[in-house]
Formats: structure tokens, sequence, C-alpha cells
């Protein structure tokens, strides 16, 4: 039931990662921690789907938002596809149907593409002052897996919301 | 480890995932120019819809704060129109008590109004002017409209002055334009009585009343109101008349204390 997801479903999800980064994202943002749609929509695909769905679903959402930040835009993409493609991996390899399993995957893995994305973009800033980077990192992470908490629900429980609405 | 990697490319599966690694590295290699020229046109053109809206959430939340501004700024400025207002009033008040002074042979002595004590038998005020200005019991008291009252009881720096509309108070008037005389006092109401008019006096309705300076008090010339009402009564020898004071007794802020003869 869960795993039943359609292209209009794919195209929806673009959308709305496009939508939630140019609107919600700036209007939401807690100092320098902020929501990262795009992370938490690959990860959920990669987890219902697999890994090269997931893959290309990260690939799709980085070019996506790349675009929004064009000198960034190749790194973006790699590291969302990339992220896609191991966690699906990942979850070919281990158990990750429960909820919460899900929800500290995603915790672990925006810290990691926080780090790694601020290594690759910002170098001379991560060496420069470490700390703050890696704090950065963490609450951006946190924060990204506050929503996503709520959007795994959502998803995961949408067809019991639809039965009650 | 190298074997690994040799044998993940040469998996069939893992072509896309290659093909999508190597895509990426190009899109990282692209020149600077070329990705902002698509950034700019996929924000200009494709994103247009979600850049809209982002302008117009902008704008409202702008607007919203502006608003805010506006209201207080508002607030500010009726505050500072009524403040003004006031201030103009006042101004005319004022401007008309100077000429009045410029227009009397007497001095007088300004006085601010600080307290009302009307009762049933006595209608009086208290200002703020006593011995200590020159104030003695019987002066008259004025506004530029004409006669208030005179001081009765008379403090160091106070004075009660007992208002036109008083039972006891009487001024001697004389009707402007016919001459004829006569004691206004106040009857109740709004209205003062013109008393002892001869019968065969023309006072008439719309006539100016004035102080007639005989009473001792009140200096000749000092405005009392109008006649809105004269009429002959059979068997009486004196005529009905019923004078509107000029002075609004309701209002009374500021007054002038008549100091003359001295």
């Amino acid at each position: 039931m869960v795993n039943k997801m359609t292209t209009i479903q794919y195209i929806f999800g673009f959308i709305f990662i496009v939508f939630f980064q140019m609107i919600i994202t700036p209007r939401i943002c807690i100092g320098n921690a902020y929501v990262d749609m795009a992370v938490i929509l690959t990860v959920w695909v990669a987890l219902v789907k697999g890994s090269h769905t997931g893959m290309f679903f990260g690939l799709g959402a980085g070019l996506l938002t790349g675009v929004l930040k064009p000198i960034e835009l190749g790194w973006i993409s790699f590291l969302l596809s990339a992220t896609g493609f191991l966690v699906g991996n990942i979850k070919d390899k281990l158990i990750m149907e429960p909820l919460p399993v899900r929800i500290l995957t995603l915790l672990i893995v925006a810290l990691i593409y926080n780090i790694v994305f601020i290594f690759f973009t910002g170098f001379e800033m991560f060496f420069r002052n470490p700390s703050f980077i890696f704090s950065s990192a963490f609450l951006t992470a946190a924060y990204t897996t506050l929503v996503g908490a709520i959007v795994f629900c959502f998803l995961r429980y949408r067809y019991v919301l639809r039965n009650l609405f | 480890m190298l074997s690994a990697i040799i044998n993940f490319i040469k998996d069939r599966q893992s072509l896309p995932v290659i093909a999508v690694f190597v895509f990426c590295f190009i899109l990282m290699l692209l020149p600077t120019a070329f990705r902002l020229s698509i950034s700019s046109f996929f924000i200009s053109v494709v994103y247009l819809p979600f850049t809209m809206f982002d302008d117009f959430l902008t704008d409202v939340a702008r607007a919203k704060i502006n608003n805010i501004e506006l209201n207080q700024r508002l607030i500010q400025y009726s505050i500072q129109a009524s403040s003004y207002v006031e201030d103009h009033y006042e101004n005319n008040r004022l401007r008309r008590m100077l000429d009045f002074d410029l227009r009397i042979p007497y001095r007088l002595v300004p006085a601010k109004v600080i307290g009302l004590k009307p009762t049933p038998h006595s209608r009086s005020i208290e200002i703020n002017a006593g011995l200590a200005k020159g104030i003695n019991v019987n002066m008259p008291v004025v506004t530029a409209d004409g006669i208030v009252g005179k001081t009765i009881t008379v403090s160091k720096k106070t004075s009660i002055v007992q208002l036109l509309t008083d039972h006891n108070c009487k001024v001697s008037v004389i009707d402007q334009k016919t001459r004829a005389m006569g004691i206004a006092r106040w009857q109740g109401g709004k209205l003062l009585e013109m008393g002892d008019v001869p019968i065969e006096s023309k006072v008439a309705v719309g006539d100016t009343v004035i102080s007639s300076g005989l009473g001792g008090i009140f200096p000749s010339g000092l405005m009392v109101g109008v006649v809105i009402f004269s009429q002959n009564r059979e068997g009486k020898l004196f005529k009905d008349v019923l004078v509107k004071p000029a002075v609004d007794f309701n209002s009374l802020e500021e007054v002038f204390v008549v100091i003359y003869g001295q």
C-alpha cells in the first residue's frame, strides 16, 4: 500500500519541495537552523522504494533546489542523489520499517548531509570555525528531523487520515 | 576494495548510479556563468508562480508591518491634532480677550476658574486670583463676551465670584438702542429678567442690553445679553423683558477681574 507511488506523486513531491524551499523555509528559519525538505522527502522515498528510486528522486530534488543556489548546484545534486542511494542501500540490508527508526535515520542522514555539504561548499569556513559549523549543522539536522517526523507520520498514516475525513 | 569497485562498475545495475554521479560531476564543472543563467531561467520562468507567491507573501508581511507603524503614527497625529485644536480654541479665546483688554479703560486681572459651586440657592465659581493680585470684594468679573458676576469673598490667592445667574446678583442695565433702563436679575432657568422697564419704553426683541454703571459695582458699557422677549401686560406698570446672557456660564475657563477707580 505504502510502496504504491505513482509518477504524479513524484511530481507532486518535487513541486512540494520547491514550494517549501522557496516559500516556507526562509520564513521558519530559527537562527542558522533551517528545514531541508529535499532531504526529508529523499530519505522517505529511498526508505520506501529503495536505492535507485531514492537516488533519482534525490537527483531531481537536487536539481530543482540547486537552481536556487546555482554555485552549489552540482554539489546539492550529488549529495542528495548519494543520500538517496545510500539510504536505499541501508534499507535493503536493515529493517527500517518502524517509524522511530526512519526518524532516527533521518536525523543521522541530515546531520551527515549538512556537515559534508558545508565541508565541500565552505571548505575554509569549516576549518576556521568548526564548532560553529557543527552546532549549526546539528541544529539544522534537528530542526529538519522535527519537521520530517511530522511529514513521515503524515505519509505513513495518510490513508488512515483520508478514511477519517 | 579495488575488486569490489570493479565488480560494482561491471554490474549492469550500477550503470544508472555511475551515470547520475558523472552527471553531477559535470554539473560541478560547468562554468559559473552558465549555472547562473540556468538558475535565472528557472527562477524567472519555471518558478514564476512560486516567485510571485513569495513576493505576494513578502508584500503582505511588509504591508502588515507598515500598517502597524502607520496606525501608531495615526494615533500620534490624532493626539497632536486634538491638542492643536485645543490650542487653536485657546488662542482664539485669548486673542478675543486681548482685544477686549485693549478696548476697555480698566485694569483687568486675568484669572483661571478653579472651581464651580452651583447650589440651588447660589451660583458661584472660584478663581485663582485674590488679595495678592489686588482683588477686593464687589469687583466685576467679566469675559470677552460680557459680565460674569462679581467677587463676594476674597482670600489671599483665591476669590469666590457670584455669577449673574445667582438670585442675589443684580445689575443695573440699559437697552443700548432705546436707552431704557432696568435691573437684570436671574429668575431661574437660563434667562435673566430685566425688571423695572417702563411700559412706555420701546424695548424690542434683539436689542442689546449693557451695564448702565449706576449700581456702583459694574462699570457702564459691559455686555449683559440680548433681549429675546418683550411684552406689555395689561394693568402693569413695567414691561416683561427677558434677556439671554451673553456669557455661557457652563464653559467658563478664564475670566478677568475688573479693577477700576484706583
